[in-house]
């Protein structure tokens, strides 16, 4: 899996522009994130060491949080936006997002094999669709699987 | 006496009160069917600020996530555009500028002031718009699309409709994202106006700056950003305008359900006061009637 990581700000060239910003954030070497789906949020504006996101390209995945206590979660995210901005905060905006502790593994199996009988059914959009389902269910099993 | 109880809420039977004022006292009956109605008025109310309440203490849950998404998505445009709509007035002046204003309402009324305040707004962004602006509206919900139509129907290129029976969803956002960018018009400045819940009893008619693709690429912060390129940057500008109405939608739905609370709180009110002054003109009438006949048998017999 490609994991980019986006650790604490550091570098003299970022912090000058994160002081020029200086956009109504007390400390702008601090990481804080803000982490959520549309109803739910796990972090909000906190204070964290470290985030991994597993790709730029919108790819199905688990995001890791690390706290500033070291304590590690990891979340799957089915889509969603990354900005990481000079004031030093960090927003991950998933559509929909499930703790890896809480993946039902059969209930994405049973949606793995839905989507891939779909998918070579139906018109371009809906084979399209059954695909990316196929894609989010797989990433799903793969998530739960790596957790054990 | 008893016609000042009753005589100013009788607007609409009023033929009905000069027939019965002939006959001199029978308003007994009057009374008793607007009271019947008033009592009637007062049980829907009464339910509606039920259902309001427990619609508003779900989408005030709800707004709990979506603000901390919203914020979140808010945060990008604060930073790559930290003066807001000033700086895009910069512009040669011949060039007419498009300007896109969407209003977040839903379909039901009865809920105070949320939508006409929205829709007044809109109202006043285009009386007062700039020679060289040009305003495009797109309604979301029927009632901010009712008062926009008659005077400024030429203004309004989308309009949805189906907001409001249910909390609105993400991909209820989604719908009306992509019917924006699919509607033809490529803006180069945009306005969300939504209700900022501020508390239970107050909100804010507020407005979210929306930058679509080229304007962010005009944008100098931009190159502070990390590995965006073309195909990046348009997925997140779409995806960020989804996100943002959404958390339009429900800022706008909390506070309009709160509204409704309020709104019903009142009607409620004002329908009991208004049954307290039915019941007594009611009693009044009854007890002249009764009065009336014992002075008509009393005269009977001392006649006799």
């Amino acid at each position: 899996m490609l994991a980019r990581t986006v650790s604490r700000l550091s570098g003299v060239a970022r912090r000058g522009y994160a002081a020029a910003a200086a956009v109504k954030n007390a400390n702008p070497e601090e990481l804080r994130l803000t982490f959520a789906s549309p109803d739910t949020a796990i972090f909000s504006n906190a204070v964290v060491k470290q985030v991994d996101v597993p790709t730029l390209a919108g790819m199905p995945g688990v995001v890791q949080v690390t706290t500033n206590e070291g304590t590690v979660q990891r979340v799957f995210v089915s889509s969603g936006t990354l900005s990481v901005n000079i004031d030093g905060s960090v927003q991950v905006l998933a559509e929909e997002l499930l703790k890896v502790e809480d993946i039902d593994e059969a209930a994405a199996r049973a949606e793995l094999d839905a989507a891939q009988r779909a998918s070579s059914e139906g018109s371009e959009v809906a084979r399209a669709e059954a695909q990316i389902r196929a894609e989010v269910a797989e990433a799903l099993l793969k998530a739960a699987t790596n957790q054990q | 006496m008893l016609r000042q109880g009753s005589g100013a809420l009788q607007l609409v039977a009023s033929n009905l009160v000069n027939a019965e004022q002939q006959r001199g006292f029978a308003t007994l009956k009057d009374i008793s069917i607007r009271l019947k109605s008033v009592k009637n008025i007062q049980k829907i109310t009464k339910s509606m600020k039920m259902v309001a309440a427990a619609k508003y203490a779900k989408a005030e849950r709800e707004l709990k996530g979506a603000r901390a998404y919203g914020v979140g998505a808010k945060a990008f445009f604060d930073n790559i555009n930290p003066q807001g709509d000033e700086e895009v007035a910069g512009k040669p002046a011949d060039e007419k500028k498009k300007h896109l204003v969407v209003c977040i309402t839903s379909d039901r009324g009865l809920c105070g002031a949320v939508h006409t305040s929205i829709a007044k707004e809109a109202k006043n962004m285009i009386s007062k718009a700039a020679p060289n602006e040009d305003i495009r509206v797109v309604c979301i919900g029927d009632k901010s699309r009712a008062v926009l139509q008659r005077l400024h129907g030429k203004y309004i290129i989308l309009s949805a409709n189906e907001i409001g029976r249910q909390p609105p969803t993400f991909a209820d956002a989604s719908i009306a994202a992509k019917a924006i960018l699919d509607a033809g018009f490529d803006f180069e400045q945009g306005t969300i106006l939504y209700n900022r819940f501020k508390s239970v009893v107050s909100y804010e008619t507020s407005k979210l700056q929306i930058l679509p693709l080229e304007a962010i690429k005009t944008k100098e912060a931009l190159s502070t950003y990390d590995s965006v390129d073309d195909d990046v940057l348009q997925s997140y500008a779409e995806y960020s305008l989804a996100q943002l109405i959404y958390y339009a939608m429900k800022e706008s739905a909390t506070s309009e359900q709160s509204s409704r609370m309020t709104a019903m709180d009142g009607a409620s009110k004002n329908a009991g006061e208004m049954i307290d002054k039915l019941t007594l003109a009611f009693n009044r009438t009854r007890q002249a009637v009764i009065t009336r006949e014992l002075i008509e048998i009393i005269s009977g017999a001392a006649c006799v």
